[in-house]
């Protein structure tokens, strides 16, 4: 690839980063830092925890980001009588035109490119564990049969905070595929106003797709071809690592905030999804490498449901967020 | 024309070597520089401290200034060690300095990265070449000069200029017998009698004694190098003082020794300084003696005492009035082989009068006696190697008898 070529292919990849990011603003008032997150996801081929108080938007940002990327999109509410087979699919007994029955396959609300999991938290581990194969694999195995899940494959699950009762709290291994968790804060008193305003209006704004056509997905999927080729120093592989064997209290790199109020750290996984988001960012900045600026912005949403925060944490009300960015602070002043 | 990976890292070796000497040189002679400054803001301190302070106060400056000297340097070394632009370093340093957004340290680590080249490094070459302007040498480190620490040093060394220049002519501190530079003198002077005494056995001592000693020996360096003359001329006096007080066997001080000692610190004070001996009187203390108008000898001590000094009977003083100086000698030894094998004879007569010059001539001058060896007027010698010969200590009690006041010698 030529420099000019390399060049064009940044430039059209931060103008659909762009553009998206602009479709779903017409609909969704703030927010602005969570959908960058969650684009940033979607264009690294990761998932998307989302935590926030109902009726925040959540649902209005994915399905936004369905609209304007023009991908399918399934939403999925789940319950605590939600069955596996009704994620992925099941098998039926249907009649053939010669009068045969067989077993047909129907594929579940999985089968999207676009998955909203609503309060992830309420269905069964069982479930769960149903989805989050699927996220991990992009296939699902019904029957002894798999099935691969169309390319872009991109699941948003929220987490309700309140009303835990009769929640079955996801497991860290699987809190650990997801590869952002973005935090949905409750909208300020301006944005709150803009809400009201836009949303009791005759007129509600509609998104136009960003990529148009049959070949949405397959635009997508170049594109995360794209940011897997941005180019990542070893100085920088380094220092991913070191950032994640400091949130590691056995690592005995891990600062005393880390020893005190961390039982476990980041997973390996925390490490890919820093330099996947990194990779992301580096592109929106026109760049063909990744810096360490990239690396500590998504360090918060890349590591903090990976914590597993002790007792003492949440008896001194510290939690994963503040130690990951005094990790990233610590980090910073060793370099400086 | 695109410019291959090859020639890029060519020209961004070639630009990284040449910020790494330049900045390197500049952290060299910002290192020299602080250096001396800190040598020479030390000496000028401790030179000021040892002409002013006294001798427990100079040990513990001493002691102060090297450890802050030598932690001030351990500074420095660290310091210079972290500015030092080691090889490997370099991309990084110059990529946060100009602001490069980590681009030259991608491509120097990726280029030399074995396997097929990744897609995206040619647009990453591009962007380095393109940049290579705002890391030029000459943009990056603008100063080839450490200014600050330049100029620290100039202080500095000005200081210590200064120090060296006003020292010579300060006054010798005040004398204080019980605390002063006396006791400290008599004390280091006689280190038997302060043994003896049981000022040094404490145990656990032994290391601040060492310290205090040596930092006693440089004051005393320092002293007599800018002093010269009239602090040996205290130090004389002073040992003598002490060496009194250990014969008389009486721990303290004794009134006559600190007299003696107390007298010639003030002729040591008034004794001309350099520079303004020249301009005065164009003699040097260290000279010998010059001759007056009535032909004998006054050096400059005898000048200096002045003509208030009287005991108590009426009679003048020691030294006083036109006659021999009852201790034109110093002295006599109790102990012979105690002092040093010679000492000086002054031969010409000392001449105390008012005003600290001759006494006025009276009446009409004798007339010359006629010269009873004409013949020898010709070959005569020069008196001056005669006015001071050196005398074997041996013969001490005997030139005293020799040369003693009639009224001195016989009451």
């Amino acid at each position: 690839m030529t420099p000019a070529v390399a060049e064009a292919a940044i430039s059209d990849f931060r103008e659909t980063f762009e553009g998206v990011r602009r479709e779903i603003a017409k609909v969704v008032i703030g927010h602005e830092r969570a959908i960058e997150i969650i684009l940033t996801a979607f264009f690294a081929g990761g998932h998307v925890l989302i935590e926030g108080v109902p009726g925040i938007g959540k649902t209005l940002i994915v399905r936004s980001l369905a609209e304007a990327l023009n991908l399918s999109f399934n939403r999925i509410q789940f319950t605590v009588d939600l069955m596996p087979a009704d994620v992925t699919g099941t098998r039926i007994v249907t009649e053939t035109g010669d009068g045969r029955r067989e077993f047909v396959f129907v594929p579940g609300p999985v089968f999207a490119n676009i998955v909203l999991a609503d309060e992830i938290n309420r269905a069964t581990p069982k479930t769960q564990s149903a989805l989050l194969e699927a996220m991990a694999e992009e296939q699902v195995t019904v029957a002894g049969t798999t099935h691969r899940l169309a390319p872009p494959f991109f699941v948003l699950a929220t987490l309700n905070p309140i009303e835990m009762e009769g929640t079955y709290q996801l497991p860290e291994a699987q809190l650990d595929r997801f590869l952002f968790k973005v935090r949905l804060e409750y909208p300020s008193q301006a944005e709150l106003e803009r809400i009201l305003e836009t949303t009791t209006a005759a007129d509600v704004p509609s998104i136009a797709p960003v990529l148009r056509g049959e070949g949405a997905a397959a635009r997508v999927e170049e594109l995360r071809r794209l940011v897997r080729r941005v180019l990542v120093a070893p100085h920088v592989e380094r220092e991913v690592a070191a950032l994640v064997r400091r949130t590691v209290p056995s690592s005995g790199e891990a600062d005393d905030t880390v020893g005190r109020y961390v039982t476990y750290g980041s997973s390996p996984r925390g490490g890919q999804a820093l330099i996947l988001g990194a990779k992301v960012l580096a592109l929106l900045a026109g760049r063909p490498h990744v810096s360490l600026d990239d690396v500590e912005r998504v360090a918060v949403p890349a590591l903090r449901h990976r914590l597993v925060m002790s007792f003492s944490a949440d008896a001194a009300g510290i939690d994963a967020e503040q130690v990951v960015e005094g990790v990233v602070a610590a980090a910073r002043r060793r370099r400086a | 024309m695109a410019v291959t990976t090859d020639d890029a890292m060519r020209t961004v070796r070639g630009q990284m070597r040449r910020v790494r000497w330049r900045r390197n040189a500049w952290v060299v002679q910002r290192a020299t520089y602080l250096f001396a400054a800190l040598l020479a803001a030390a000496a000028a301190l401790l030179i000021v401290l040892a002409l002013r302070a006294s001798e427990v106060a100079f040990a513990l400056a001493v002691c102060a200034t090297a450890a802050l000297s030598l932690a001030a340097i351990a500074g420095l070394a660290v310091g210079t060690a972290r500015r030092w632009l080691r090889k490997g370093r370099t991309p990084y340093w110059i990529d946060r300095r100009a602001a490069l957004e980590g681009r030259l340290a991608t491509l120097a680590e990726l280029a030399d990265r074995p396997g097929p080249e990744p897609v995206l490094l040619p647009l990453l070459v591009e962007q380095n070449i393109a940049r290579v302007r705002t890391w030029m040498p000459e943009r990056l480190l603008p100063d080839t000069f450490p200014g600050a620490a330049s100029g620290l040093a100039v202080t500095a060394v000005s200081l210590l200029l200064a120090a060296l220049f006003v020292g010579p002519r300060m006054d010798l501190p005040a004398l204080d017998a019980a605390a002063g530079p006396l006791a400290g003198h008599l004390a280091r002077v006689t280190p038997r009698a302060r043994r003896g005494g049981g000022d040094g056995g404490e145990p656990g001592a032994a290391d601040v004694g060492g310290i205090r000693d040596v930092a006693a020996r440089l004051q005393e360096q320092i002293r007599r190098a800018l002093w010269g003359h009239r602090w040996e001329a205290v130090e004389q006096a002073m040992a003598r003082a002490a060496e009194r007080a250990a014969e008389a066997g009486t721990s303290s001080a004794p009134t006559e020794a600190d007299a003696d000692a107390e007298a010639t610190w003030r002729i040591a004070r008034a004794l001309p300084r350099p520079g303004a001996a020249a301009a005065g009187r164009g003699d040097d203390a260290a000279t010998p003696p010059t001759r007056t108008e009535t032909g004998s000898a006054a050096s400059p001590p005898d000048v200096a005492r002045g003509g208030d000094e009287r005991s108590a009977d009426g009679r003048p003083a020691r030294g006083a009035g036109s006659g021999t100086d009852p201790d034109l000698l110093g002295v006599a030894s109790a102990v012979p082989g105690a002092r040093p094998t010679m000492f000086e004879l002054p031969l010409a007569a000392r001449v105390r009068a008012e005003g600290g010059s001759a006494a006025p001539p009276s009446g009409d001058a004798p007339p010359p006696a006629p010269d009873a060896r004409p013949d020898l007027a010709a070959t005569q010698r020069r008196d001056a190697p005669v006015l001071r010969p050196q005398i074997p200590v041996a013969y001490e009690p005997i030139v005293q008898r020799l040369f003693a006041h009639a009224e001195v010698a016989q009451p």
